[in-house]
């Protein structure tokens, strides 16, 4: 059998397996595993127990990532410190309704511009953004489209774009004239984003937000809530800024430090015994991301040893200009969704090469394609910024009715990229060193 | 359910769930512990740690040893730099078939095969390798590695999220922290990969090397595939041994090493050393991501189905023939002499650097197979026999 | 610094025994998705942080 019918065959006894799994188990987590280990049987790797453990290491960072900072919130919260920042906010913006949507856009896209990470966005501050975006009439849904569109622009915003930096490392090209290329459009999705989702909000009165409010915590004032954030703020720009002079935290533990000084703000000392079942409470809520990500690795493994991997790539990459065109905007947010940011490695940084090969600016290109990457980041099977954003906002419908919310930005979003892909000498202007 | 039956499945899913740790980890476990073995030539002089140079790597995986092959003639000096990305196993493999074979007449040459030694302990994540590879010999089967591009992070974790390249503060992608081919010249007080770039550097600088040659694969996608990269400094030797090579024994290209891109051999050694920086680069479609399964055959011979596809799209930047392949043969092969060639254009352009050297040539390695250039251990001298 | 360095990265390794020890925890005792499906994915979760806890990956 040659190599295209093997992987074909292998590709798709993986889709029915997946199907029918998700339909049996009611665990995506749970029915990439199956798929995984469908898709070994069937390429001939028998029980593929080296690739399944090597895999469930693939994310592991990312799992880190997601339990961390969730205790950070949580123990936010539970100080009343995620109160205080909500009050203060409505106190004073609460009569200029698109001003303060638009301070709640800025403050969604700096956690993960500085980081590279929407998600880090997601869980620091896309929380706080839906009690704020909720008091200001926005629906459920709405609530979950904006921390979600917020959080991936966040990731595609300079100066940290994992993607374009993914693509340019294997490009052998500088991680460098990215800024305003990545910023413009940026902003100009997130003030869209903004304008469609608060479109026909109506807020409720101050008196009767702050009212349905928590009661404030006392001696839990604005200034003291804002010191944990301030922390993380010092220590990301240190890390980037300072990095010569600082040892490499990582993201982990900048979190639990993060956790430590809200311990240390709170001005009512809770036990010990509160702090671990808060701990405990949070694993239990982020285990369906940490699942998703030890799964989706195991995923990722057998899809490179069955060859299947390689015959998505190929089949993409091997397509005509035109055929790219006609299908980036399904085809990288799909790869997204099940490789994460190998998504740029492995279509990106050929793709790059193809757009060299007709004299496109490849800086514009690889621009274009972190933001469809990023479209990726609400589909399955790891969905990992869209679960993570109706976990953080607690949207209590289904997922699909999430994704019709997003729709129309997405798509906006989706037609800059592709934009910026076809006629990339336009945009060559933002390119500067 | 009741509660006992329940708490009774739950201590069976964690008792199956260690069995899979254990089973699951028996490749890992091996791939950690497993040694290569080197018979050296009997041009060798002596070996050093490379904490040798810098003593902030000492005890660290990362601790290799230099191998120093002196031919006690005044000439020039030599670095081959092997597995600076243990994923490219050309490379590692290329100089074990020097160290094994090499005579000097003048000059001396050193080699570093495992140059990032802890990378070359880790499977490479979400990309499936087999752990080892073997190479058949005429008296057995002699296995190797196969690493991951970066350092295991039982080394060195966590990541930062955003790497900056020492001391031109270019942003670099995350991983390339621990990327070796990113982090020179290196940092004394840096991380662990930045402190081995270091090493290399002063070794570099206290044994006044005069070439230093870091050998690579890339993958046929990559425009630099089957290419010399060379820092200015070197860029006319590296053209003349291009042209020679095409004319006489296999394609290579050129290329100027980017000034603005940071952190590679190409470029800081260039800079930062008096060495003539040198970077070469095999086809090797093991480490395409648009190949078919991931199989030591893959990985041994280079076949696969969808590269073709690509060759025949227009896609790769070299030539590719599926029948044909790109084994491991022909890549060390290459990077054999490649070597051979850039050294002695060396020798033309500054005869005071020449350095004598001698090594299996490309022809020889086609015809008969790198196979019959590794000698047994068991029958070798101890006193010549290396674990790795 | 390469000392500080250390103690971080060691910090990781007891952070990593530390979350496994919280999800075994919860695989007994969590109060959401207690059913058999969730009882397998937390049983195979656990799986990277228990290896590099022990420094085996």
């Amino acid at each position: 059998m040659s190599t295209y019918a093997a992987t074909s065959w292998t590709l798709a006894a993986m889709v029915a397996a997946f199907v029918l799994s998700s339909w049996r188990f009611k665990s995506p987590e749970l029915s990439m595993v199956v798929t995984a280990l469908v898709g070994a049987l069937v390429a001939g790797l028998g029980f593929p127990a080296h690739l399944f453990v090597e895999g469930t290491f693939t994310f592991l960072d990312l799992a880190f990532i997601f339990i961390t900072a969730c205790i950070f919130m949580n123990a936010y919260s539970e100080v009343g410190a995620m109160n205080a920042l909500v009050r203060a906010l409505v106190v004073r913006l609460h009569r200029r309704k698109w001003l303060l949507l638009m301070v709640l856009a800025l403050l969604m896209l700096i956690p993960g511009a500085l980081t590279g990470a929407g998600v880090v966005s997601v869980l620091v501050v896309g929380g706080l953004v839906a009690a704020v975006l909720r008091l200001m009439g926005l629906a459920e849904d709405r609530v979950a489209a904006f921390v979600f569109m917020l959080g991936i622009l966040s990731a595609v915003a300079p100066p940290i774009n994992v993607w374009a930096m993914l693509m340019a490392a294997g490009a052998n090209m500088p991680y460098v004239g990215f800024d305003l290329v990545l910023l413009v459009p940026v902003l100009i999705i997130a003030a869209f984003t903004v304008l469609y989702l608060g479109w026909g909000a109506v807020p409720q009165s101050k008196e009767a937000i702050l009212a349905g409010l928590p009661p404030l915590s006392p001696k839990m004032t604005w200034w003291r809530a804002a010191v944990p954030l301030a922390v993380l703020l010092a220590l990301a720009l240190g890390a980037k800024y300072a990095a010569f002079t600082l040892p490499t935290i990582g993201f982990p533990l900048m979190f639990l430090i993060c956790a430590a000084t809200t311990v240390a703000i709170d001005p009512v000392r809770r036990p010990v015994k509160r702090w671990l079942e808060v701990v405990n409470q949070t694993v239990e809520q982020v285990f369906p991301l940490v699942a998703t990500m030890v799964s989706v690795g195991v995923l990722v493994n057998i899809l490179a040893a069955t060859g299947v991997r390689g015959l998505i790539a190929i089949s993409f990459v091997a397509l005509p200009i035109i055929g790219i065109y006609a299908t980036s905007l399904f085809v990288c947010p799909l790869a997204q969704g099940s490789l994460g940011f190998g998504s740029a490695v492995i279509l990106g940084t050929p793709l790059i090469f193809v757009f060299n090969a007709v004299g496109a600016n490849v800086t514009v290109v690889a621009a274009a394609f972190s933001m469809l990457f990023a479209l990726g980041d609400c589909l399955p099977p790891s969905r990992i910024v869209g679960r993570t954003a109706i976990e953080t906002v607690g949207y209590k419908g289904s997922y699909g009715s999430f994704l019709k919310a997003t729709a129309v930005p997405w798509l906006v979003m989706g037609i800059v990229a592709l934009a910026m892909l076809i006629v990339p000498g336009r945009a060559a202007f933002l390119v500067r060193y | 359910m009741n509660d006992r039956a329940l708490v009774g499945r739950r201590v069976g899913l964690l008792l199956a769930s260690l069995a899979l740790m254990v089973v699951g980890t028996k490749d890992i476990r091996a791939l950690r512990a497993y040694r290569e073995t080197v018979v050296v030539s009997e041009a060798f002089t002596r070996q050093a740690p490379l904490s040798t140079y810098f003593d902030g790597i000492r005890g660290t995986l990362m601790d290799v040893p230099v191998f120093v092959f002196d031919s006690g003639v005044p000439g020039g000096s030599v670095l081959i730099l092997g597995g600076a990305h243990a994923y490219e196993p050309a490379s590692p493999v290329m100089a074990y078939v020097v160290m094994e074979n090499i005579t000097v007449t003048q000059g001396k040459v050193f080699v570093i095969a495992r140059a990032n030694m802890s990378a070359s302990t880790l499977g490479m994540l979400g990309n499936a390798y087999p752990p080892f590879f073997r190479v058949k010999t005429p008296w057995g089967e002699k296995t190797y590695r196969i690493g991951d591009r970066e350092t295991n992070p039982l080394e060195q974790w966590p990541d930062p999220f955003t790497f900056v390249h020492y001391p031109s503060a270019q942003n670099l992608a995350y991983q390339d922290s621990r990327n070796l081919n990113r982090t020179f010249p290196g940092r004394p007080g840096g991380n662990l990969t930045e402190r081995t770039s270091f090493a290399i550097s002063e070794l570099i600088r206290r044994e006044q090397i005069d070439m230093t040659i870091d050998v690579h694969e890339a993958s046929m996608g990559y425009p630099v595939v089957s290419t010399y990269v060379c820092h200015q400094r070197a860029e006319e030797m590296c053209m003349m041994a291009a042209m020679i090579l095409s004319a006489e024994q296999f394609p290579m290209k050129t290329e100027t090493s980017p000034k603005s891109l940071r952190g590679l051999t190409h470029r800081e050694i260039g800079d930062f050393t008096e060495s003539f920086a040198v970077l070469m680069e095999t086809p090797e479609p093991f480490i395409d991501k648009f190949v078919g399964p991931m199989t030591e055959a893959l990985m041994l011979t280079g076949k696969d189905e969808f590269m073709q596809t690509a060759a025949d799209r227009g896609l790769l930047y070299a030539e590719y023939d599926m029948k044909t392949g790109a084994t491991l043969d022909y890549r060390v092969g290459r990077h054999l002499g490649g070597a051979a060639e850039v050294i002695k254009q060396m020798g033309e352009f500054y005869p005071a650097k020449k350095v004598g050297v001698s090594w299996p040539t490309y022809a020889a390695v086609m015809e008969k197979g790198i196979g019959a250039f590794l000698h047994d251990p068991a029958k070798a001298a101890a006193a010549r026999v290396f674990r790795h | 610094m390469i000392l500080l360095q250390e103690l971080i990265h060691q910090t990781y390794f007891v952070l990593a025994g530390l979350i496994a020890v919280l999800l075994v925890t919860r695989l007994f005792r969590r109060k959401s998705r207690p059913g058999l499906a969730y009882d397998i994915v937390y049983a195979y979760a656990i799986i990277p942080f228990v290896l590099r806890a022990l420094h085996i990956k």
